[in-house]
């Protein structure tokens, strides 16, 4: 090896004394890592779980994650639970469920369970389950259940529209629908991000703050008076899901705008519609399977995918990301999609 | 914090003392005309090395998380990335070297346009993203040790890889059209737009060996990194409304991974002025972490190896021209594809 050195001794520099400095500094203030780290997902996943896997139905209304991470599936013969351990648990009038056609699931923040059924309202509280299957005398389908900002507990039912239990003095109450017929009839209840409660029925679209009713009906544009599904998007945005009409309405705040589904095949009952955690939309369709909505484009899921019932009924994004789809016919499908890196 | 300060400062001392005493006194045009095999790992004291070159790098496939590869044609994909690199080295003492390098990047890599039609609708999409600008900065030291026989050498770095800008994509630009005769369906081309570099700052470590014999020479080089802060970068959403595309952004965190590079290269001296080489090169990549719709996802393991042949010929003292080809033996999770450098270097003695 040649070495050339100058004459003179030389001095340190300050630049690479600096430079060690800094290097050195950077060794001891290194990051470490979160033990609870989630494996990286590459690519799209299909799961499904149906009567003959333990489910107690296979049709699949309606499906909720609890505080404990368990999943529950409101099917048409009863209800399921699916513990993190993936055991399946069912549960059916014998357990005190008022009826096998379950439509409606919901974990209150007091940890209350509520169950819509085909004969009326289950409630559980612990070991305590309670039943509510009569209103005035009439029984009642209930249909959705949410619970408000306000800690209000609302029901979408068959009968009475969309009502709801007050966290103040625990009684029933039920907006003025006096000038609407149809709105007696509700399919959906859900709450947007300014805290308007919007009721999905047979009269339209109905915002309700607590004081005043406004319809949005087929006169406003939705393409359909019938509503079946209503969601928000990221942006704020209102997107209403008809039954008997093949747009979906897309509500600014102040006026509606008409968005054609692109499918293989035709539908016009949208029965579900959920924001994901990625910030898509997700449509679950009669016969046309399942479409997502990234804001411009919509890809539609379907048999060649892994979702291999046409119809679904109800859609759910829990805490991990996982998408469940519950079907008409074939029990749940869970979908865990694929991650692309940025790094 | 102080003792570190000290004690860089008596290793510092201490390096200098290594200092090799007046050995030789060969003159600057003799070492400018060493052979390659005979060039010690780090450079001369006081030799300025102003490295440049242009690297071409055409992605055909991805290996995937097994190691099967993947055809990005049939995937509608192509990737081409455009290195130009710049590097400069100075032999501080006889025994340590300091060193920059950066360099730009221009990535595109296409999505090939889909037509998607339905019932009642028809829609086509495709897009470019794009990743261009400053690399990020890395500085080294190089220090060799002392008082080995000629035909060997070996030497340890240090190093801190800078960002020049944070992880944050600029806004995309998509555009859309309408080329159809069907109420509603239209075309949308994403362009999205991405930042080279880590986006954080990264320590590495490393070593250096080198055997040679009157011909021949072996170089091997070891180098790790690893970032040392936690990355905050942006996803943009966009959506359509009428004929106009909106967006937004929405901030994730982030750590790169940790990655260990290495390579050894097989020299042959053919002339005085011309060596030819073989390369094997490899990387992996593990640890890391990003945030996901709300939840910490782990990176996925990364690994790839690359064969590649090249030659130096030394033009003039001065200047060197450098040409090498690789192509991809194996990976995980990473592109592959055959990568073209083409180089020079000028050496002086400025001091």
């Amino acid at each position: 090896m040649k070495i050339f050195i100058k004459t003179t001794k030389p001095v340190i520099g300050l630049l690479p004394a600096g430079l060690m400095l800094i290097f050195l500094t950077s060794l001891i203030s290194c990051v470490d890592e979160p033990d609870d780290l989630i494996p990286w997902q590459h690519s799209d996943e299909w799961t499904r779980i149906s009567a003959s896997g333990g489910l107690s139905g296979n049709c699949v209304y309606s499906i909720m994650e609890d505080r404990s991470g368990n999943m529950w599936f409101g099917t048409n013969n009863g209800l399921t639970r699916l513990s993190e351990n993936g055991q399946l648990t069912r549960y059916g009038q014998q357990d005190g469920l008022l009826g096998m056609h379950v439509y409606a699931i919901m974990e209150a923040a007091d940890g209350t369970f509520y169950m819509g059924t085909n004969r009326g309202l289950t409630i559980s509280y612990g070991e305590t389950v309670s039943n509510i299957e009569t209103l005035l005398d009439y029984e009642f389908e209930v249909l959705d259940i949410i619970e408000d900002n306000r800690n209000n507990i609302w029901f979408a039912t068959d009968l009475f529209g969309a009502i709801f239990i007050s966290d103040d003095d625990g009684n029933l109450y039920q907006p003025d629908y006096t000038d609407c017929a149809g709105c007696y009839y509700a399919n959906s209840v859900f709450e947007d991000s300014k805290n308007n409660i919007w009721i999905g029925s047979m009269g339209g679209a109905l915002k309700y703050d607590y004081n005043s009713l406004k319809i949005y009906s087929a006169a406003n544009g939705l393409s359909s008076d019938f509503v079946q599904s209503i969601a928000e998007d990221r942006w704020g945005d209102i997107w209403i899901g008809p039954r008997g009409g093949k747009n979906i309405g897309r509500f600014n705040g102040s006026s509606v705008q008409l968005v054609t589904m692109l499918t293989d095949y035709d539908t016009d009952y949208v029965m579900d519609i959920m924001l994901d955690k990625s910030g898509d939309l997700w449509f679950g369709l009669v016969s046309a399977g399942a479409v997502r909505y990234n804001g411009s484009v919509m890809r539609q899921y379907a048999a060649s995918d892994g979702l291999t019932d046409p119809s679904v009924m109800s859609l759910y994004t829990d805490s991990k990301g996982n998408i469940w789809l519950g079907s008409l016919s074939s029990g749940v499908f869970k979908y865990t999609p694929g991650i692309k890196s940025t790094h | 914090m102080r003792p570190i300060i000290i004690s860089s400062l008596v290793f510092m001392l201490f390096l200098s003392g290594l200092e090799q005493p007046v050995a030789g006194q060969e003159k600057p045009e003799e070492l400018l005309n060493e052979r390659f095999i005979d060039r010690p790992l780090n450079m001369h004291r006081n030799q300025l090395q102003i490295n440049m070159g242009y690297g071409l790098r055409y992605a055909t496939g991805y290996y995937g998380d097994d190691g099967a590869i993947m055809n990005l044609e049939e995937e509608g994909k192509s990737i081409l990335t455009h290195n130009y690199l710049f590097d400069l080295r100075y032999g501080l003492f006889s025994f340590m070297e300091f060193s920059v390098r950066t360099g730009i990047l221009s990535k595109t890599e296409r999505m090939r346009q889909v037509i998607k039609t339905g019932i009642d609708n028809m829609v086509s999409y495709g897009g470019n993203t794009e990743t261009r600008g400053f690399d990020d900065l890395d500085l080294g030291i190089s220090v060799s040790l002392p008082f080995l026989p000629e035909f060997t050498g070996f030497s340890v770095s240090g190093g801190l890889t800078l960002p020049f800008r944070g992880n944050d994509p600029v806004r995309p630009e998509h555009e859309l059209t309408f080329p159809y005769q069907i109420p509603g369906a239209y075309d949308i081309f994403y362009q999205f737009s991405e930042r080279p570099g880590q986006g954080v700052a990264c320590s590495s470590l490393g070593a250096g060996m080198k055997l040679a014999s009157s011909n021949m020479a072996l170089i091997s080089r070891v180098n790790y990194s690893f970032p040392i802060e936690e990355g905050t970068g942006y996803i943009w959403h966009s959506r359509l409304v009428g004929n106009t595309i909106e967006y937004d952004n929405e901030p994730y965190t982030f750590l790169p991974r940790r990655y260990l590079d290495y390579h050894l290269s097989g020299i042959y001296q053919v002339f005085p002025w011309f060596a030819a080489d073989i390369t094997l090169r490899g990387k992996q990549g593990n640890g890391g972490w990003q945030e996901y719709t709300g939840q910490m996802y782990s990176l996925p393991v990364i690994n790839s190896l690359h064969a590649g042949a090249g030659f130096e010929i030394m033009v003039t003292p001065m200047l060197r021209i450098s040409q090498s080809f690789s192509f991809p033996v194996k990976g995980n999770n990473e592109y592959s594809g055959i990568f073209i450098y083409t180089g020079m270097n000028m050496n002086f003695f400025p001091f």
